[in-house]
């Protein structure tokens, strides 16, 4: 891998394992969340940027590496709600994601299952897109995911059900 | 308990966050009722889909971006004890951008030609050959006052 050694050499004083190790098996995650979540490439990688730097930044604060990828996580979207949050199109209120069986994408012909359950995913609230991303794709447990979210665990439940309710009505009716 | 809440259970099942007796009572639900059965069965097909599904690459250039926002927002500071090599080369790999090695080559390169540029200016430059008449002052003098009879 090239591209590594930028990293690595931000910390020339051989300090920097930890750190390139964290980085290495995080950011392709990290990258594909914030995409998820920002749709635009550019606003992703400023809020990867964003949260490494304050990584690097904090690290010494930030005494348990079992609590890293949640704060990265975390970070990022802060950044990403921040930046919502000036352009105005943020909406903080619990959408209701029910209004996907009728809003969803119609299946192209021949349309690979994959694909279009992707794309009901992308169709899914901010808000429950997220928790979908978080536990299907990220695998977090709920505890990780209300950390990086700043909700109850309840509420994560909540938007999971809702979320995948919402799917699997629209999965079943494309399966008929 | 309406299937409204059973599918809530179901969703918990699915990550593994339901309780063993709850789990038991949630089969013996989903063996009497299609809807849940058909809610169970396509979520977990949604679930094994979503999750096998690839994620959009991590553009290269951002690493080379974040390697050089990192270097801006903390100056490298040399840790105790580092000798005064290590603190050259790093010095240089940080100043070059480059491996300690070809840094190092770099900088033997520049002292040669500095060496050769320094001995190209101080070196004498070739005289032009004067000819220096010594007159015979004394000599003349003396043969005058013999001649002159001063």
């Amino acid at each position: 891998m090239t591209s590594i050694p930028d990293i690595r050499l931000a910390f020339a004083d051989g300090s920097s394992e930890s750190f390139v190790r964290v980085y290495e098996s995080t950011r392709g995650r990290l990258y594909a969340y914030a995409l998820s979540m920002a749709r635009e490439r550019d606003l992703a990688a400023d809020a990867v940027q964003e949260a490494y730097v304050r990584l690097f930044q904090n690290s010494p604060a930030i005494a348990s590496p079992a609590v890293v990828v949640s704060w990265l996580f975390s970070t990022a979207r802060n950044y990403l709600l921040n930046h919502h949050r000036l352009e105005k199109r943020f909406t903080p209120a619990e959408e209701d994601p029910a209004s996907l069986a009728d809003s969803a994408p119609e299946p192209f012909e021949a349309e690979d299952e994959r694909a279009y359950l992707r794309r009901l995913v992308d169709a899914l609230g901010p808000l429950h897109r997220e928790a979908i991303l978080l536990r299907e794709y990220e695998g977090m447990s709920y505890d990780e995911i209300a950390k990086v979210t700043g909700v109850p665990v309840s509420t994560v439940k909540m938007r999971l059900f809702k979320a995948r309710k919402a799917l699997a009505e629209r999965f079943e009716k494309r399966e008929r | 308990m309406t299937c409204d809440e059973r599918q809530a259970e179901i969703s918990a099942l699915l990550d593994g966050a339901l309780p063993d007796d709850a789990a038991g009572d949630l089969f013996g639900h989903m063996s009497r009722c299609g809807a849940c059965r058909r809610f169970h069965a396509a979520t977990a097909a949604v679930r094994e889909a979503v999750r096998h599904e690839e994620t959009a690459p991590f553009p290269r250039e951002l690493d080379r971006r974040i390697g050089t926002e990192l270097r801006r927002v903390r100056p490298v500071q040399p840790p105790d004890g580092e000798s005064i090599v290590d603190r050259l080369r790093r010095m240089l790999s940080t100043a070059f951008r480059m491996p300690a090695p070809a840094a190092i080559a770099t900088l033997l390169l520049a002292l040669l030609l500095g060496v050769l540029a320094a001995r190209t200016v101080l070196a004498p430059q070739p005289q032009e050959r004067h000819t220096v008449v010594v007159f015979p002052t004394v000599e003349v003098a003396a043969s005058l006052r013999g001649t002159t009879g001063i």
